[in-house]
């Protein structure tokens, strides 16, 4: 093989590992480089399996709202009100709960209240044409004064709690690192490495991007891909039950059914395309109203679910909780990917940037860092990190 | 005679008092390229938009194949087979050229996409185009403006359009982008839809349509093939007109040099460009839109980055960013009044302050310079602190206007100056631009327009400016309205 052409191979295996891990690539990258760098700083405290669980149970809720404020940001919206609507559905799950209601009724009315929160402002942002911006900096005041009265300014303490104390609680029990979790763990990275190799042989192989099915070793190669994420997915199902609190896989499975709908529905598509250019949009028959609408809906009702964790950590109503939450879950957005212009966001990258920021927080009150200082290097950290993506951007146009 | 494609008849169509379409008939055979000319003003932009839906003529109908056709909305024109392609381009950058192509139309079951449907209909859309290699994951955006068109066209050929229409397709494309687009023209009419090509440039319709309809005034004075009529002859529908305006002028005298241009590009436009402006003239910069006008005047103002060429204001040389620029003297009225022009939602003393603001001031200060202004000009508003917004196109124009005045510039570029202004508000204008070059101590003015009889009636020289090279300047009684038409269309090239 001459020189040449062992540059243009590993050109093209750049390009596919771009292609493959997408706009994910770069947070992914950000959240192992934090990772690493407090498991550094502090080596026995950090460095546990059992943090790892603190990190992800920490940030679900984060990520929960996450995943609905990217389709938001996607399609050039934001929304302010989330925190409030957390505060809502906790305290509307507590009062259920007091009032007789069984776990999965009041989890149905949390989720439920923040739907209707979501559709509000979808209602009010299509109908009055008002930007989003300032529909839902009112709504911020308006669903946290329905959550006050609701609550009557105090805390709502139901007694039975049933299923909803062990939502987001540590896992009981079997030590985060049992053995089954361990060949769980390795056969997920032995799928991960051959699915990646899979991709990038297909790429290489593949001249131009037509539909020809490329074949490797004589068996189509969407088999293989097929067979080796259902393993992974199986895999890091067994691994995440065993090692996580629901909270966390109700999160990894709502994550993954948006990045789906985002990627391979119409919907999706047209979410992207509302984002990216409105009137076009129009132009071509998009429902634009209808589009937004679902977006704030899904949004709300995230926040929803998120509430009902918020309920399950802290086992009671609190209607002045999640002060400011929705600055976290935008934050997290932004670092993941998402452009406030619209049109760009990813829901891996989301969810990856609210574990960035819960990484940043936990490893920094390992490090014994007083509260103030946290606050400095977060706003720091948000703002390079999008620094960072616009000269990415600024290079690739 | 069959049935043709597109029959336009009567259609009209009012705004406020103003009549911009008068009863236009247009037919169009299938398969036929038929290109659509007329001065600025003529009513071409009205006519597209009732054909795209996006405005209810008045009166007259439309039909489509000898269907009645009356879209109202811009989908609804899309869904019965007419495309149009803007000027501005109309693509979601983010999305993918497949997902731009089909956006609206996915081919999905239950909700679900089928890709491999997608990338079928898009890849054959764009093969029919000569363009079947284009990366259909590739995001639209990253793309140029010439590929950018093929990709809409391929828009419109995927929803099985009958009639593509394309508005000044030309105007932003390189001479070879324009060559390709025509042959993916020619080469479309030739299996079916018909083409409505609208244009400024003569050689364009020369090239690429069989027959031609001239509008005028809001109607259709003039059609034909273009094989039997001589460039001249469409020149002489476009313009014949009775001039009833009137230019006041006084007596000038040209002096020192405030202005020298020499072999000047930019980044795109202006190609090549030399000029020189004296004290006490008006010099004409004539163009058409997209010609490279405006951007000559953004170079000079430090707007637009100078790329190539020396450019000397009042005897400094170089470049200069615009803040520089103010402090020399030199003041811009841009063409765009509500997005750079002026601060709409801000007060007329506070727009007509705006350059030329003391660090400190009183109370009432900028009402008291504010107000010998609105009275010289005749703005028309209820006080100096009303917000700009709420005056009318011509008053906005004359506080723009005003600001320049204000702030003493020497050297007064005007882009489009009168562009959307009344009659009365006109010839106010014109006497304001007359004063700044007779006053004591006169300073100069350099004015782009495509309003051709005035560029005659006020300036002193008019240059000529075509697909971003400008041509000599020569005084105005040297050019007629007919002679400019020709060097900016290329008629007579």
């Amino acid at each position: 093989m001459k020189r040449g052409d062992l540059l243009e191979w590993l050109r093209r295996l750049a390009q596919a590992m771009g292609a493959r891990c997408g706009k994910a690539l770069g947070p992914a990258l950000g959240f192992l480089a934090v990772y690493a760098l407090f498991c550094f700083l502090s080596p026995r405290t950090f460095m546990t399996a059992g943090n790892l669980e603190t990190v992800a149970r920490q940030s679900a809720m984060v990520a929960i709202g996450a995943v609905g404020m990217t389709l938001v940001i996607i399609s050039a919206g934001i929304d302010l009100s989330i925190g409030s609507t957390m505060a809502l559905s906790c305290v509307v799950t507590a009062y259920a709960l007091r009032a007789g209601a069984s776990p999965a009724l009041a989890t149905a009315l949390g989720v439920g209240s923040g739907l209707a929160c979501g559709l509000i402002n979808g209602l009010l942002i299509v109908g009055l044409r008002v930007v989003p911006f300032i529909v839902t900096l009112g709504s911020m005041l308006v669903v946290r004064g329905v959550a006050n009265g609701l609550a009557s300014e105090q805390t709502v303490a139901p007694d039975r709690r049933g299923w909803l104390d062990v939502l987001i609680a540590p896992a009981a029990g079997a030590g985060p690192l049992d053995a089954m979790v361990g060949v769980m763990v390795g056969v997920m990275a032995a799928a991960l490495v051959g699915l990646l190799a899979t991709d990038i042989m297909v790429r290489l192989q593949r001249t131009d991007d037509d539909d020809v099915p490329v074949r490797l070793a004589g068996v189509p190669a969407a088999r293989i891909r097929g067979g080796l994420v259902a393993a992974i997915l199986l895999a890091a199902a067994v691994a995440t039950v065993r090692t996580f609190p629901p909270g966390v896989w109700l999160m990894l499975v709502l994550a993954l059914a948006t990045a789906a709908m985002l990627r391979n529905t119409r919907l999706g598509r047209h979410i992207f395309a509302v984002g990216s250019s409105e009137a076009t949009a129009r132009l071509c028959g998009v429902a634009v109203g209808r589009v937004k609408v679902l977006v704030y809906s899904f949004c709300g009702a995230c926040a929803g679910l998120a509430g009902v964790l918020l309920f399950s950590r802290m086992r009671v109503g609190d209607p002045t909780t999640a002060q400011a939450r929705e600055l976290d879950v935008i934050a997290a957005v932004v670092i993941g990917g998402g452009s406030l212009a619209g049109g760009e966001g990813s829901v891996a990258g989301s969810v990856i940037g609210a574990l960035i920021l819960t990484t940043i927080d936990v490893g920094l009150q390992h490090l014994d860092m007083p509260k103030w200082w946290r606050m400095i290097i977060t706003g720091g950290i948000i703002i390079g990190a999008v620094a960072l993506d616009r000269l990415r951007h600024r290079r690739e146009s | 005679m069959t049935v043709p494609r597109l029959a336009m008849r009567g259609v009209a169509k009012r705004f406020g008092a103003t009549a911009a379409l008068r009863g236009v008939d247009l037919a169009l055979a299938p398969g036929e390229i038929h290109a659509l000319v007329g001065e600025n003003g003529a009513g071409k932009s009205t006519l597209m938009k009732a054909l795209s839906g996006a405005i209810r003529p008045d009166a007259g109908e439309m039909e489509l194949d000898g269907k009645p056709f009356r879209p109202s909305t811009p989908h609804e024109a899309r869904q019965a087979g007419v495309a149009m392609i803007y000027q501005e381009l109309t693509l979601a950058p983010h999305l993918s050229v497949a997902e731009n192509i089909l956006l609206g139309t996915e081919p999905s079951r239950g909700g679900i996409l089928n890709r491999r449907a997608m990338r079928r209909t898009a890849r054959a859309a764009l093969t029919r185009l000569g363009h079947g290699d284009l990366p259909l994951d590739a995001p639209a955006g990253q793309f140029t403006v010439a590929v950018r068109q093929i990709i809409e066209i391929a828009r419109g050929l995927a929803r099985g359009c009958r009639v593509l229409v394309l508005d000044e397709p030309t105007s932003s494309l390189a001479r070879a982008d324009a060559e390709r687009l025509f042959d993916v023209v020619r080469g479309l009419a030739a299996e079916g839809p018909s083409v409505l090509y609208i244009s400024h440039f003569l050689d364009e319709v020369q090239a690429l349509a069989r027959r031609f309809t001239v509008l005028r005034d809001g109607r259709a004075v003039g059609t034909g093939d273009v094989a039997t009529t001589p460039p001249a002859a469409m020149v002489r529908m476009m313009v014949g007109r009775d001039l009833a305006e009137q230019f006041p002028r006084s007596a000038r005298q040209a002096g020192e040099v405030l202005l020298e241009i020499r072999n000047l590009a930019g980044r795109r436009l202006p190609r090549e460009a030399t000029l020189t402006v004296r004290r006490g003239e008006v010099v004409g910069l004539a163009g058409l839109v997209g010609s490279g006008r405006t951007e000559l005047l953004r170079s000079v103002f430090g707007l637009d980055p100078v790329v190539r060429g020396d450019l000397v204001v009042a005897g400094r040389p170089g470049p200069a960013r615009p803040v520089r620029r103010i402090r020399q003297g030199v003041g811009l009225l841009s063409e765009d009044r509500k997005a750079e022009g002026l601060a709409l939602n801000l007060s007329v003393e506070t727009n007509l302050t705006l350059s030329r603001l003391p660090a400190v001031f009183g109370v009432g200060r900028m009402e008291e310079v504010a107000r010998p202004w609105i009275r010289d000009l005749s703005i028309r508003c209820q006080h100096p602190g009303q917000a700009v917004t709420h005056l009318s196109g011509g008053n906005q124009q004359k506080a723009a206007l005003a600001r320049l005045l204000y702030q003493e510039a020497d050297l007064v570029l005007l882009d489009e100056p009168t562009r959307g202004v009344d009659v009365g508000s006109k010839v106010q204008i014109y006497e304001a631009i007359d004063r700044i070059v007779t006053r004591p101590r006169p300073g100069a003015v350099l004015l782009a327009g495509s309003y051709f009889p005035e560029l005659l009636g006020i300036c002193d020289r008019i240059a000529v400016m075509r697909r971003g090279v400008l041509g000599p300047a020569r005084p105005a009684a040297e050019w007629t309205t007919a002679s400019l038409l020709e060097a900016a269309t290329g008629a007579a090239a």
